[in-house]
């Protein structure tokens, strides 16, 4: 199986967003094609829209406390997507949270694949790539 | 008189030696006449002669049925014949019919005589009218009258038997008078009528009882007389009538006399009378034993009642008593005797009246020792009651069907004196409370509305009991009081309303709310911290930490570490921040007393719009203030201070670009509660979206404006350590408004 190029980062934290995009290029390679919005409207705008024309398969990493929207209300537009949109784009909560009851919500969203605790480590980035589940086990936090 | 030729004209030889007995016959007061075997008169005296109103010649040498025909068909002509044959004497009673057809009555003695029948004849018309009066007279009287034989066969009644004894005549002919007399009586009343069988013409009077055809007893009064011998009678005679009403009257006097005597003997009160020189004038028995064994003597009428034998002080008493009774009063006095035993005695005194003068008194007592123990008694239980009642902290009222307070306890008076203005003013002893509580609840008031129709439910056995919480205002507190009714039944039903003060108890169940509010908060607070830990301090952190993973990477390129660098420096200062942040909201929370002050409402806008002029100038911001209800307050002017500050601030950052701003400020002061508005026409926010989260911390809901989102969480913070509340309304596009109420 192909690795994934397109990752979608949405992160009201600037900062955050070109740490990801740099470590993303760093561990995966310069030919990742990284999307970030510091407006979730946007990334939810650019998934509906713009991604029609690419349809690939992408990872979604997404912020869950956001000003005007926040990643459980993004999610909430995500699942009115089409299947064909939602089977392509692997979703995954980067948060800086180390709130359990942040967990436990991703967890039950059948669209959400893992939640990751900020930062991004190599470890998880590669397995992000390879498309893996981060199982149970795996989701612990990185501190 | 009698000649030889004059007594022989038909030849007639008179028998020798009879001459003398034919004077006699000559001489005779009765009529006499002689009929030979073939009914001739052969003899006829002169008597005959006028008693037949005929002469001699008439009758001798006829016979009888030629003189008077249809003399045979007659009982005298049976009697006559019976005798010519039988030649035995009989006597006849004749009535006798003259030619002019009036009558007389002749009494016959018919005897044999060797010429034939020998006949006597009396008139007795004159005694046979006699009689016949003397019946009448008898008859018809209300006395009744009875001839008895000497072994009591009753010979005669007269008819007014019928009437009081029930007998007629012929039944009663029947009896004995031995039968007819009542068994008590019979014995005594034999011998007296044995007694005057010896002295003729003697009599006795008697009253006794004689049975009553129907069985009854009927008393009768009447005498005896014998006259036995007395010819025409020959019999004992009674006269007697009627007295059964008279000795019933008898009776009953006797009766009610025996009773009065028997109840005032009986009776255990005391009764007696004295003079006016204190003399004892009648006393009853119970009177006399005490007396007697009081004084260890014997007490007579006439004794001075003064002079008794009995204790100083008791006479003094009784004679201070005695004058006020001679005075004309009538009274009652209780006398409490404590030797030798404790007696209450009741004495009542009536003065006796002669001719307008006090003449004395009588006097009644009667020993009420139990009466005033049970009296006592129920007095001491009533104290005891009352007591009870009275050492209650609940107010207590008993109320009758009607609404009339029958009784209050101390507790009840003394809060409606205490409150004199307040509703219980008009529900002491006597007041009608329904009315009272209709009045108030007709005013308008639902708490005695409430109460009024809890107690109608208890009243009409709708609820067993009504319990009540409710709160009033004295002017100096708020209370708080539960009210429970009850019903009772007594002669009446009752009601007992019983009020309790429970404001102790609803002090503490708020302090308690309160503590469990302040509780709530903290855990609050321990909340909001976790998620600032988690996100404004993990965040900068975890953009450090993964800074620091890659840094050392070889393949980053100049610029991309020049960025890192950066973001790490930005990361740090946000931490910064956000460490600064917390230390200054932890050490907000609670304002001292100290640290308050008056501050003026309008002079505080007037300094921030003087110290944000650089926001409000080139916005096109207006700030409208009306602070004419209250503008001055006693508080925490550098909380109030930062209240206004970033309500104002907030308003200007979330302005509609492109109309002009308007921010109104004011305040409102009712029932003790300041209230402080903030409205703005700005953007407003979807409370049903964001509601949950305006005051919270780090909550921002625009990118565009600056800010950290902790504005309105610092505000809240501040009004709260202020012991306000602060709400918001708002609208998207419309405008906000922020509301805080502070207790003044």
């Amino acid at each position: 199986m192909k690795a994934i190029q397109l990752y979608i980062m949405v992160d009201d934290d600037a900062i955050n967003n070109m740490l990801c995009t740099i470590s993303l290029k760093r561990y995966l390679g310069d030919n990742i094609q990284v999307k970030s919005f510091t407006e979730p409207e946007l990334g939810l705008g650019f998934i509906k829209n713009e991604f029609n024309d690419i349809m690939q398969r992408a990872v979604l990493l997404l912020d869950v406390n956001m000003p005007t929207m926040t990643g459980w209300e993004f999610m909430e537009e995500f699942d009115n997507l089409s299947e064909e949109v939602q089977k392509l784009i692997s979703v995954y909560i980067l948060s800086s949270s180390i709130d359990e009851q942040d967990k436990q919500r991703a967890d039950s969203n059948k669209n959400i694949i893992g939640f990751i605790s900020k930062p991004l480590t190599q470890e998880i980035l590669i397995s992000i790539s390879n498309n893996q589940h981060i199982s149970q086990k795996d989701q612990h936090f990185f501190s | 008189m009698f000649s030889e030729e004059t007594y022989n004209p038909h030849g007639f030889q008179p028998l020798t030696g009879e001459k003398s007995y034919r004077n006699i016959l000559d001489y005779m007061l009765e009529g006499v006449q002689i009929l030979n075997f073939d009914w001739q008169y052969i003899y006829v005296n002169d008597v005959v002669l006028k008693q037949s109103k005929l002469s001699r010649e008439d009758l001798l040498g006829f016979t009888m049925p030629q003189r008077y025909p249809g003399v045979e068909k007659t009982e005298l002509w049976k009697i006559l014949k019976r005798c010519m044959n039988t030649r035995k004497s009989e006597q006849f009673e004749n009535e006798f019919i003259y030619a002019d057809n009036t009558i007389s009555y002749f009494q016959l003695r018919i005897q044999p005589c060797p010429e034939g029948l020998l006949i006597l004849s009396v008139d007795i018309t004159e005694y046979n009218n006699n009689e016949k009066r003397f019946r009448v007279l008898i008859e018809k009287s209300q006395d009744m009258k009875t001839l008895s034989s000497k072994d009591g066969d009753i010979l005669y009644c007269s008819p007014s038997i019928t009437k009081v004894l029930g007998y007629t005549t012929d039944e009663y002919l029947q009896k004995n008078v031995l039968d007819m007399v009542h068994p008590d009586d019979v014995a005594s009343f034999l011998l007296k009528r044995k007694n005057i069988f010896e002295v003729p013409g003697s009599s006795f009077h008697y009253e006794h009882r004689v049975k009553h055809k129907s069985g009854h007893w009927i008393w009768r009064e009447g005498t005896i007389t014998n006259l036995l011998n007395e010819p025409g009678i020959f019999a004992i005679v009674s006269n007697f009538r009627d007295i059964s009403e008279r000795k019933l009257a008898e009776q009953q006097r006797e009766f009610e006399q025996n009773n009065l005597n028997a109840l005032i003997n009986n009776t255990q009160d005391l009764m007696w009378s004295i003079g006016k020189d204190f003399s004892l004038i009648t006393y009853n028995r119970a009177f006399e034993t005490l007396m007697n064994f009081l004084t260890s003597g014997t007490i007579k009428k006439g004794d001075d009642i003064r002079k008794l034998n009995i204790p100083q002080e008791r006479l003094q008493l009784m004679k201070f008593f005695y004058q006020r009774a001679l005075k004309g009063e009538i009274f009652t006095e209780i006398q409490h005797i404590t030797e030798p035993v404790e007696i209450y005695n009741e004495i009542s005194f009536y003065p006796i009246y002669k001719n307008n003068v006090v003449i004395g008194t009588a006097c009644h007592a009667r020993d009420v020792t139990s009466r005033i123990r049970f009296e006592q008694q129920i007095k001491n239980s009533e104290i005891f009651n009352r007591g009870v009642i009275d050492s209650l902290n609940a107010h207590i009222a008993v109320v009758d069907s009607k609404g009339v307070v029958i009784t209050v306890n101390a507790a009840w008076k003394k809060f409606a004196d205490a409150n004199g203005k307040d509703r219980l003013q008009n529900s002491s002893v006597g007041a009608n409370y329904f009315e009272v509580c209709k009045k108030l609840a007709d005013a308008g008031d639902e708490t005695v509305m409430q109460v009024l129709t809890g107690i109608m439910n208890v009243l009409h056995k709708k609820e067993e009991i009504f319990n009540l919480e409710y709160t009033c205002s004295t002017t100096e507190k708020q209370l708080w009081f539960s009210m429970q009714v009850m019903r009772f039944e007594s002669d009446d039903t009752m009601l007992v309303i019983s009020v309790h003060d429970i404001s102790e108890r609803k002090k503490a169940e708020l302090e308690r709310a309160d503590i469990f509010n302040s509780l709530l908060q903290r855990n609050k607070d321990l909340e909001q911290f976790s998620y600032i830990v988690s996100h404004n301090l993990r965040a900068p952190v975890a953009n450090i930490l993964g800074t620091a993973n890659i840094i050392d990477n070889p393949g980053l390129s100049v610029s991309d570490k020049e960025l890192l660098v950066k973001g790490v420096g930005e990361s740090a200062k946000k931490l910064d921040e956000v460490i600064y942040d917390l230390n200054y909201i932890l050490k907000l929370r609670q304002v001292k007393e100290e640290t308050k002050e008056k501050v003026c409402f309008s002079k505080l806008v007037k300094e921030i719009t003087y110290n944000i002029h650089h926001l409000i100038d080139p916005n096109n911001v207006i700030i409208q203030y009306d602070f004419s209800a209250i503008d001055e307050w006693r508080t925490s002017k550098e909380y109030l201070y930062s209240i206004f500050y970033n309500l104002i601030t907030n308003s200007i950052k979330f302005r509609k670009p492109n109309i002009q701003t308007i921010i109104r400020i004011g305040s409102t002061c009712k029932d003790e509660l300041l209230e402080l508005s903030f409205a703005d026409n700005g953007t407003g926010i979807n409370l049903k979206k964001r509601g949950g989260q305006v005051f919270g911390i780090y909550k921002r809901f625009h990118l565009e404006s600056e800010g950290r989102g902790i504005g309105l969480f610092l505000v809240k913070t501040q009004v709260e350590a202020l012991g306000g509340k602060i709400t918001i309304a708002s609208e998207e596009n419309i405008g906000t408004k922020f509301t805080i109420t502070f207790i003044l």
